[in-house]
């Protein structure tokens, strides 16, 4: 298969897990109303927006609309986004709505700044969207920052699940479901740092994997194991009764 | 009768994994927050 094709063909592929995985999580969200699953969700959508966009480029071809909301959605909130769910689900409430509100500034002002951006789609290397093609000054500067909030909130957080679940030794699939959400979330950030150092697909590849991890990992978290029956432990100096 | 408690221990692969795989994601972590502060930096390509 060559390269073009799979261009193509990998972020749709991300792209259809993403928007199946955020279906999934919006309709535990309906039934629960928790906000965790709303901005994971909400992550989600934009994790799918940004597959497609790839994808588009990869089949259709460039377009600056397609850029915009691919460089906006895939490239500068989705990790940040996701994190915001983590952020909800582990932090005190106050502290969460206060990061939120600093994520939403900064989102309205990445809205602006990539809808106003000058693009040279000539300066991108290779067959993959890249942030080479923002020619104005201060907009790719925005995307380590958020992506550097998505990475410890998101990973960090599944990490710091897994490892509660493991001192505890209480609902093992948790810890397995965490340590799959954890490194899903590590690889676009991966593939991104390797598309970067010139690796043709990484971040392509790296999307999905990482997509497909995170779903599976979700469904291994949320749906738990047959119960194991205990093991009886005789206490030496316990007393009869 | 005598008294009973429920020992919690994972099953043996648990416990050699989830280890291992925790310390590699906290190095991955730190390892792609280098990366990130080095573009940032300008000593990774942009």
């Amino acid at each position: 298969m060559s390269v073009e094709l799979l261009n193509g063909i990998l972020p749709l592929a991300s792209s259809l897990v993403a928007f199946v995985f955020a279906v999934i999580v919006l309709k535990r969200w309906s039934t629960r109303k928790r906000l965790y699953l709303l901005f994971w969700g909400i992550g989600l959508f934009y994790y799918e927006i940004g597959g497609a966009m790839e994808a588009w480029y990869g089949l259709v071809g460039w377009s600056p609309w397609v850029f915009r909301l691919w460089y906006l959605f895939g490239a500068i909130l989705v990790a940040a986004w996701l994190g915001q769910g983590t952020v909800f689900l582990l932090v005190r409430r106050t502290w969460a709505w206060t990061l939120f509100g600093i994520l939403a500034v900064g989102s309205i002002y990445a809205v602006y700044k990539v809808f106003t951006a000058q693009l040279d789609p000539s300066l991108m290397i290779g067959h993959e969207l890249s942030g080479h093609a923002i020619t104005s000054g201060g907009v790719r500067i925005l995307t380590p920052f958020f992506n550097l909030y998505g990475l410890l909130m998101l990973v960090g957080g599944a990490a710091w699940s897994a490892w509660l679940f493991w001192r505890k030794r209480v609902l093992l699939n948790r810890v397995t479901g965490n340590i799959l959400i954890a490194v899903g979330a590590l690889a676009p950030g991966f593939g991104g740092a390797f598309q970067r150092a010139g690796l043709p697909l990484a971040l392509y590849a790296g999307e999905f994997i990482g997509a497909v991890l995170m779903f599976i990992g979700f469904l291994y978290a949320t749906h738990p194991a047959p119960a194991q029956k205990p093991r009886p432990v005789q206490v030496p100096n316990a007393t009869s009764i | 009768m005598a008294n009973q408690r429920t020992e919690r221990k994972a099953p043996a692969s648990y416990e050699r994994v989830v280890p291992i795989a925790l310390g590699v994601i906290l190095l991955l972590i730190v390892f792609l927050g280098l990366i990130t502060f080095a573009v940032l930096f300008g000593f990774w390509p942009q």
